[in-house]
């Protein structure tokens, strides 16, 4: 199964926005969906 | 998550976390659970939707075993000094979950949480980031 490649989520610190994919380019990554958080 | 920071650093891949708030809220989250790793942040909660992310019904959410769990992260937390209980601002309906991704976007390992209890724990992760940095 392969990831959906075509989302852009916003960074919490930078508030720039990130392309999820490339987040996995280049080594593999863990993404942890957290539930609500306050 | 924290606890385990180092051995994340160490696995050969990376650890980020996806949230549906502002950032505030994730500033709030980093403060109460002294996590200092990436976060993303899906606001209108796209991203939950595209890894088929469950919403639960009220029942799920307070489902015993769910509820137990729940208390038991929190006595953790607290014991730690960390994370008050409080009223979420968030949809408290929508369920987390874990994936392991490979270059190239294979979905190597996926943990899509049944109830809000239902948390894979950090070794799991480890020990599936680490498979796919070495395969």
């Amino acid at each position: 199964m392969t990831a959906p490649d075509d989302l852009v989520l916003v960074d919490a610190d930078s508030e720039e926005e990130v392309a999820l994919a490339d987040l996995w380019e280049e080594r593999p990554v863990a993404l942890i969906f957290l539930r609500h958080y306050g | 998550m924290q606890r385990d920071r180092e051995k994340f650093e160490a696995s050969g891949g990376d650890l980020v976390a996806i949230g549906m708030g502002t950032p505030p809220y994730a500033q709030n989250f980093r403060e109460e659970t002294g996590f200092d790793g990436r976060i993303l942040l899906s606001r209108d909660k796209a991203a939950y939707e595209a890894f088929d992310l469950d919403r639960a019904s009220t029942a799920r959410v307070f489902h015993p075993e769910s509820t137990l769990a729940g208390l038991r992260r929190s006595v953790g937390l607290r014991r730690e000094g960390l994370a008050p209980v409080k009223r979420p601002k968030q949809d408290w309906h929508q369920l987390g979950g874990a994936f392991v991704i490979a270059p190239g976007g294979e979905i190597t390992w996926a943990h899509r949480s049944r109830h809000p209890g239902d948390l894979p724990d950090n070794e799991t992760v480890l020990q599936e980031l680490r498979a796919a940095a070495t395969a």
